[in-house]
């Protein structure tokens, strides 16, 4: 198990070079240049060339792109991810700043889609191809079938028309002020949430369905157990450990509906910031979300499959 | 006040930063030399220059500035502070402006701690409003080696605001200056510019109250002040004229628009009063080559006499169809159009993209984002585009600068040697009369060379809730230059 | 090994055991008869995925058939009758530029679905091959092509959609390559565990001991036996792969103007005049989700018939 995990860990370095990499080329084989960004933004912005290639000496764009390369990597090296190209803070600053309040928004997210999925995942398998199986799978899949900016911006509209309201601007933690964080957070949280649920919802269907057919369940209801007890105590114990192997699945899919939703609700967070680094060329910051991002997913991913390999005696490592 | 835009500032340089995006929430940080009576049909006034003359032969203009202002740090303002901006914006200041004053400008000098003589390289009608637009601001002398140009130790001014806090993607926020030079200003403790780059959301906003204004003379769209007509008894609508046009950029140097006919084909086919409709809901304003509400434009009774003005649509098609074939088109044409991408820019350049294929002209449109549309604009590497062009000063010379031979931001490559000697011209004559003279000769040239075509021009339009007090009427460029908030205050004290 | 019962959608061509086949014509017409039957239970056993089956394929329908439905020039601007609600003239109304919606609707199934179905076929057989390689393989390769899949597997696919056709500029070919690409780890893992799972059995250990080659095993054996899970993870990945389309094109990113795009009708254009002329995003709101809605109901109905362990008793 030891042996398993270290050489886990050491997998994990190529892979997250891998999309270091991966990132850096898209990035930097892209036309466009981020000097011409910095000089200006709006119609009325014009050029001149020394202006330009000054900027490129400041941002090192005149370097090669090896060197670009090799200074970036060694700058990870010493966590070090450089400067904001278009804030011209610190990037790891940025990230400060703007990390929380994605933590948050996915946290809710990730409560809320918990709260409504694994319910309904249990009903539609347990009662399978019936009414209620239809039903809850009819929810389920319209989550996965509306576009999610098009819900964001449905409520947002909504809670407008309807009530002249929007979530507040201000933000504040959620030990500080947690009516004011709820208010704020829980629409963009349900308009990411919804889609996320309707994932965990079916992954919960499938397990339970296969979990309901295996021996032990068998057994149970053989020793005349009631049915609640036999999917409560039973099926749903086991049933959930292939959910959690979906995780990072849902972060990625989580990251990618905070990014519209960050976006509709102008909510300053992580996925906006890419979405700004992005059409920024602000390469600096992109490399460095891509590679925090990847860390954070190989590290749950790690922690998945520990957990699991723990949990789960079938599972054996040579 | 709370307004919203649509990103955030790169820097706090005004210097440098000439979008609204920094023009707007800096500007009240600051004064100029002069500035535009915003009350008053944007005349130019004394700011932190009391008053000042021009001498005889046009070159030299002497500013006797004002006594016992403060810098928000404290310190005191002299002449040393005015001259080391005058001089910074001259050498590295943005591009825009650089190129229009590195044109006259020649160099200051303070003869005592109150007294600036600029000496130009020529006389200049321009000069002054170049110098009351936001950019031109007077900083602390020697500010940028004291601070970065992306902190806000950068922000010292002496303006009606200072700073508060900034918060990049978020917002920036300014407080009232207690020691403001000019007596009881400003009436408001202070401001925040909010980012929002979508326009559904900011009128959410505003609609929630969360938004004193749409923006400064921005972000209301027809349909959206149609619901606040409606629904909002408590909403104004403001609309002015805006120094802001639909530019489509033709390539003069290579086939096919090397031949004028081809670009006058272009100009015939395009359907102006269907664009203004479409892309605008009829909050557009037809014109030439200048902004029509401008003494230099030609009269309008004039500019209608022209093919490309007139209503006959279908006349119109005839002859741009004749023109094509003459230039060796007659089968049709394709052409490459690089459009920004957005929903500010797209519907115009559809409506012509819809005209041009009537006469035989199909356009490929590649969408594009800002910088790499204008990556391949500055290299020249297009046969067309399309992007909204502005001015933040309403002078002649910024309106005729980019189509002088060799300018840098004649991206069209467009070159009349007539056109420059008229440019000259009428840049070193002061009487408005006689400047109009020589600009409507450039635009009867522009008019019959046609560089590029203009759709319309825009409508400034914003919605303000009515417990505002003493907002500006709207004009020009009143995206850049809406008074500094100066003497704006709001009814109760609340201001949505 | 998976075990193909009746009541199942039998894949035509899924030997359980190696059969010689020595008349092709009766294989062919036992193949016929079996998917018959495989259909009309399927119908039975489970309606909503037939549903979804109906939806797809009406959609399919729509936007082969367009300029036959289309009243129309779905381009043609006309400005004197712009936002105009639904009626007779136009059945979904007008557009800002005097665009009949209905057409461009119907027009805009081409994007949506040639789009859907070619990002997804590209994406999950490039993926599925992968997968094959992988796990047949093993050693090196498949070291390789999972290392490769993890670096995939950690970059969020709308964020690599969108750098993908920032770098390529937006055109259909690119959108569909954009969304093509972060399809393929997932097809791939699915794939290989699959074919893992077949490769140790006991026929393939029978078939090498009388000297088949690789590529005949690989043909004759595991193809037939990935059939189901790739046809399962393919339908999956469809109504994703319509989303992400309509993403890009919300975020500006998708096929440009002014083809009829649902995704940009719902949002750039529709989103504007939301509240005074709903109609506008109505159509294209509904039609997308109804295509997605469809993908996912037909995806759920095949998956629960495909892999046995979920079967209903």
């Amino acid at each position: 198990m030891v042996t398993y995990i270290l050489r886990r860990i050491l997998l994990m370095v190529p892979t997250l070079l891998g999309a270091v990499t991966l990132i850096f080329l898209v990035m930097r084989l892209l036309p466009g240049d981020a000097a011409l960004y910095i000089l200006g933004s709006d119609e009325a912005s014009q050029l001149n060339k020394e202006a330009l290639a000054q900027v490129r000496q400041e941002l090192g764009l005149d370097h090669s792109l090896p060197v670009q390369y090799v200074q970036w990597l060694w700058g990870v090296v010493r966590l070090d991810f450089g400067t904001s190209y278009w804030t011209k803070q610190p990037v790891i600053e940025e990230l400060a700043q703007r990390y929380p309040m994605t933590a948050n928004l996915a946290v809710l997210s990730l409560l809320l889609s918990t709260v409504i999925a694994v319910p309904i995942g249990v009903l539609s398998a347990v009662k399978q191809d019936t009414f209620a199986d239809y039903a809850a799978r009819i929810f389920v899949i319209t989550g996965l079938s509306l576009p999610n900016f098009w819900l964001a911006i449905l409520i947002i509209l909504g809670l407008v028309h309807y009530f002249r309201w929007l979530p507040p601007l201000d933000y504040a933690p959620f030990w500080v002020d947690p009516w004011l964080n709820v208010k704020q957070l829980v629409f963009p949280a349900a308009a990411t949430g919804y889609r996320l649920s309707a994932i965990s919802a079916r992954m919960t269907r499938s397990s339970v369905l296969e979990v309901l057919r295996d021996d032990y369940v068998r057994t149970a209801r053989a020793k005349g157990l009631h049915e609640r007890a036999v999917v409560l105590k039973h099926a749903l114990r086991n049933a959930l450990l292939p959910v959690i192997t979906i995780t990072s699945v849902e972060l990625l899919i989580l990251f990618g509906g905070l990014v519209v939703v960050e976006t509709v609700f102008t909510i300053p967070g992580i996925g906006r910031f890419l979405v700004d680094a992005i059409i920024h060329r602000d390469y600096p910051s992109i490399q460095a979300l891509v590679f925090v991002f990847s860390v954070f997913v190989v590290v749950v991913n790690l922690l998945v499959d520990i957990i699991y390999a723990l949990l789960d005696p079938r599972i054996r490592y040579a | 006040m709370v307004w919203a835009v649509h990103e955030y500032m790169p820097s706090f340089d005004l210097h440098y930063e000439t979008s609204y995006i920094a023009g707007q929430p800096l500007g009240p940080l600051y004064n100029n030399l002069v500035t535009l009576d915003v009350y008053d049909g944007n005349k130019i006034v004394g700011d932190l220059a009391e008053r000042w003359d021009v001498g005889d032969d046009g070159t030299r203009v002497t500013f006797r500035l004002r006594k016992g202002v403060k810098f928000h740090d404290g310190s005191d303002f002299t002449c040393a502070d005015a001259q080391w901006s005058l001089d910074r914006l001259a050498k590295r200041g943005n591009p825009t402006f650089t190129s229009v004053l590195k044109g006259v400008y020649g160099s200051s000098r303070c003869t005592d701690d109150f007294t600036l003589v600029v000496s130009l390289k020529q006389p200049s009608a321009g000069f002054l409003s170049l110098l009351a637009g936001v950019n031109a601001a007077v900083m602390k002398r020697g500010i940028d080696e004291r601070a970065d140009r992306k902190h806000p130790g950068f922000l010292v001014g002496t303006g009606p605001f200072k700073y508060k806090s900034h918060t990049p993607g978020v917002d920036f926020q300014a407080q009232r200056n207690p020691s403001y030079w000019k007596p009881g200003l400003p009436h408001l403790d202070g401001y925040r510019a909010v980012v929002m780059s979508d326009l559904t959301k900011i009128f959410a906003s505003f609609r929630a109250r969360q938004l004193t204004m749409t923006g400064i003379a921005r972000h209301l769209e027809k349909p959206e002040a149609d619901i606040l007509k409606k629904e909002f008894p408590d909403a104004v609508v403001g609309l002015g004229p805006r120094a802001c046009w639909d530019n489509y950029v033709m390539n003069v140097t290579a086939p096919p628009f090397n031949d004028r006919r081809v670009r006058k084909a272009i100009a015939l086919a395009t359907d102006r009063e269907k664009m203004i409709e479409i892309a605008v809901e009829g909050w557009g304003l037809l014109g030439g080559f200048i902004s029509p509400y401008l003494p230099f434009a030609l009269p309008a009774e004039e500019l209608k006499q022209y093919a490309q003005y007139q209503p006959d649509m279908d006349k119109r098609r005839a002859e741009a169809r004749r023109l094509l074939a003459d230039a060796g088109y007659a089968k049709g044409l394709t052409v490459e159009l690089l459009l920004r991408r957005g929903p500010l820019y797209e519907p115009g350049a559809l409506s012509r993209q819809d005209d041009l294929k009537k006469i035989g002209v199909t356009e490929k449109i590649v969408l594009l984002d800002t910088a790499t549309i204008r990556d391949r604009t500055l290299k020249g590497d297009f046969q067309t585009y399309t992007l909204p062009a502005a001015v933040q000063y309403d002078d002649p010379d910024v309106y005729y600068g980019r189509l002088v031979c060799e300018n840098a931001s004649n991206t069209g490559r467009y070159c009349n040697a007539e056109f420059d000697k008229l440019y000259r011209a009428q840049t070193e004559t002061f009487d408005v009369t006689k400047r109009a003279e020589i600009t409507r000769k450039m635009e009867r040239i522009l008019l019959a060379d046609l560089p590029d075509d203009r759709g319309y021009y825009w409508t400034s339009s914003m919605g303000y809730w009515n417990r505002v007090q003493k907002w500006p009427p709207i004009a020009g460029t009143s995206v850049y230059n809406f008074g500094k908030f100066e003497q704006v205050w709001c009814r109760g004290g609340k201001c949505m | 090994m998976p075990e193909l019962e009746g009541g199942a959608l039998r894949i035509p061509a899924v030997p359980v055991t190696t059969v010689e086949v020595t008349d092709a014509a009766a294989a062919r017409a036992r193949v016929v008869s079996a998917a018959w039957h495989s259909l009309t239970s399927f119908l039975r056993r489970k309606p909503l995925g037939a549903i979804g089956a109906v939806v797809l394929l009406i959609f399919v329908a729509v936007a082969v058939l367009a300029p036959v439905l289309a009243t129309h020039d779905p381009d043609l601007n006309n400005h004197r009758a712009r936002i105009k609600s639904p009626s007779a003239q136009h059945w979904f109304g007008t557009d800002n530029f005097g665009r009949d919606i209905y057409s461009r609707v119907v027009y805009g199934a081409r994007i949506s679905m040639s789009v859907g179905i070619l990002a997804t076929l590209l994406g999950t057989l490039v993926g599925a091959l992968a997968g094959l390689c992988s796990g047949f393989f093993g050693g090196r390769v498949d070291q390789t092509v999972q290392r490769i899949a993890d670096v995939m597997f950690t970059i969020p696919p709308l964020v690599l959609a969108m750098a993908i056709v920032t770098m390529l500029g937006p055109s259909m070919v690119n959108v569909t390559i954009a969304i093509a690409i972060p399809r393929m780890p997932n097809t791939n893992r699915v794939i290989r565990s699959a074919v893992l799972g077949v490769k140790e059995s006991l026929f393939v250990e029978a078939s090498r001991a009388v000297g088949s080659t690789s590529w005949h095993i690989m043909w004759r054996h595991l193809l037939p036996n990935i059939t189901a899970p790739y046809i399962v993870v393919a339908t999956a990945s469809l109504g994703g792969a319509i989303l992400v389309e309509a993403s890009l094109s919300f975020l500006g990113l998708g096929v440009p103007p002014p083809v009829p795009s649902w995704g940009r009708m719902l949002s750039l254009e529709g989103m504007r005049y939301f509240e005074t002329a709903p109609w506008m995003a109505f159509a294209p709101g509904v039609f997308i989700s109804a295509a997605v809605f469809g993908a996912n109901l037909f995806g759920d109905a095949l998956r629960d018939v495909l892999d046995p362990k979920l079967r209903g008793q």
